[in-house]
């Protein structure tokens, strides 16, 4: 379904993505793992359209992404969850999600809105509170309802449990099992590894730019160079 | 000074107030979503008011239609900034942008004096007639328009802000911009509107008070300093703020103006001082950013 072939793109006078080809197929979880700087922050954007592609091309289905704005792309079914959630902290949870569908027709926006607030009861009470006074496990649901108002086929994710407790980030990962049923494909990145292989189908481990290994999750998981790097030697 | 005297300085003042009001929040929204500070806010809305000029007396355009016409003239012109100009130098510095926005001032003023020469001229009120007595305030007509225009204005942006997915598109572009566009806000379009509404603004603020001055192409920008005055009381980041503060300096110049004549103009650069001096964040700004 979303098909990123030989990919070149980066900021200024540098490329960060080095001929990067990644595989989504419709209903796959698929994770990337890799170091800080290794390029993961910045596929996600590539694909969004927050950066241009200098080589290569990223499709959807049998639309080219390329040189779309992030508007056309939300157009297209895929949403971007950002790291470090960037909830809007003087708007009111219910702003933050109608913003995130901000294309759809008043009728629809309703209907995702009452959606969002069946799947995450937290945000129901807390509709009409300004998003920044909520706790960070709160912003973290709200930022993955605002990735689901615009009923996207693919999400992507940018390290959904980065400063949360255990306990919320176990929710998370919960949640997010929950959209695999519900159909939506996922593209995560990820620093739990551990978790994220646990989750995922498949997933892509990239150095320095440049795609280093792919695979099943469970192959990777078993992967001596993935145990060593991202999941804590060996266990 | 008597209590009538006050009464009817403070309500003069009001008016004068509006139109610092009118012309503040136009910068602020215009800084507040796209980050540009618009130093080109009074002569846009000079320029617009010699186009206005030129309807009335060239095109012969009934009076009655000047004001719409003038706002929408402004609107136009706001676009045309943004998508011509603004929008290709987005991720330049700071200063550069406030350069090029004191270009644009001197290339209205230029072309206003170009087109019409400089020479000035005396543009009639919207509506003549005798001053209208409220109790002991005695108040021209052309003020209490002012006033009405003023307080619709203030309403109908209030509801564009707090009621409209393009308003909201707007606050939360000035909150972050980042997550605006990764949300999928067209952040483009919505930078075109702000442009649009501001620079209707800065049109429909210079064509109430010219009939005070004459029109040349000098005549906005003393009121564009008491605009600046009112948005660094109001708090910089707040609309609404913006129009406070341009009511509490319209007031607090008239009844200065009176007592002490001499100091009328530089009392409110006293003013930008001691308040960036003891309250730099202004009566309605937050410490931390708020940007409506």
């Amino acid at each position: 379904m979303l098909r990123v072939d030989q990919v070149v793109s980066g900021y200024g006078p540098i490329d960060v993505l080095n001929h990067v080809t990644i595989n989504l197929e419709k209903g796959e979880i698929v994770a990337v793992l890799g170091a800080n700087g290794a390029g993961k922050t910045t596929l996600l954007r590539t694909i969004t359209g927050l950066i241009r592609v200098r080589k290569g091309s990223v499709t959807f289905g049998d639309k080219v992404l390329n040189g779309l704005s992030p508007a056309e792309v939300v157009r297209c079914g895929i949403s971007h969850v950002p790291e470090g959630r960037h909830i809007f902290p003087d708007l009111t949870v219910e702003e933050n999600l109608l913003l995130a569908a901000y294309i759809m027709p008043r009728s629809q926006q309703k209907s995702r809105l009452d959606a969002m607030y069946a799947m995450f009861s937290i945000l129901a009470e807390r509709r009409r509170q300004a998003g920044g006074t909520l706790s960070g496990g709160e912003q973290q649901m709200l930022a993955l309802a605002r990735g689901l108002m615009p009923n996207p086929r693919l999400m992507l994710l940018d390290e959904p449990s980065l400063g949360l407790a255990p306990k919320i980030m176990g929710t998370v990962f919960d949640t997010l099992a929950h959209l695999r049923e519900s159909g939506v494909s996922i593209l995560l990145v990820e620093q739990n590894a551990k978790r994220s292989l646990e989750l995922a189908d498949r997933a892509y481990v990239l150095v320095t730019g440049q795609v280093a290994l792919e695979g099943t999750a469970h192959e990777l998981s078993g992967n001596e160079m993935v145990k060593q790097l991202y999941l804590g030697g060996t266990r | 000074m008597s209590i009538d005297i006050f009464l009817n300085l403070t309500v003069r003042g009001l008016t004068t107030g509006a139109i610092y009001a009118l012309v503040g929040m136009g910068i602020v929204l215009i800084l507040q979503t796209t980050n540009v500070m618009n130093f080109a806010q009074g002569d846009t809305g000079m320029f617009i008011t010699y186009l206005a000029f030129f309807m009335i007396t060239t095109a012969k355009v009934p009076y009655s239609l000047v004001l719409i016409l003038a706002i929408a003239a402004g609107a136009v012109v706001g676009l045309l900034i943004e998508r011509f100009m603004m929008r290709s130098v987005r991720s330049r510095s700071h200063l550069s942008l406030i350069m090029l926005t004191l270009g644009l001032s001197l290339l209205f003023q230029g072309l206003a004096a170009f087109l019409f020469n400089t020479e000035p001229r005396l543009f009639p009120p919207l509506v003549s007639g005798d001053p209208i007595k409220i109790g002991p305030v005695v108040l021209g007509r052309q003020d209490i328009v002012v006033l009405l225009a003023a307080i619709v204005t203030f309403g109908i942006l209030y509801l564009f802000l707090y009621r409209t997915k393009q308003g909201a598109a707007a606050r939360s572009i000035s909150q972050d911009e980042y997550a605006a566009r990764v949300l999928g806000i067209p952040t483009p379009s919505i930078y075109m509107l702000i442009w649009a509404i501001g620079s209707a603004l800065a049109g429909l603020a210079a064509l109430l008070i010219v009939p005070r001055f004459s029109l040349e192409p000098s005549f906005m920008g003393l009121i564009q300093v008491k605009a600046f005055t009112a948005i660094v009381l109001g708090g910089m980041g707040s609309v609404f703020g913006a129009a406070v503060g341009g009511l509490i300096i319209g007031v607090v110049e008239n009844l200065v103006a009176y007592q002490f004549p001499a100091i009328k103009d530089s009392f409110m650069l006293i003013v930008i001082v001691i308040v960036l001096l003891v309250m730099p964040q202004g009566l309605f700004g937050k410490r931390q950013q708020r940007r409506f």
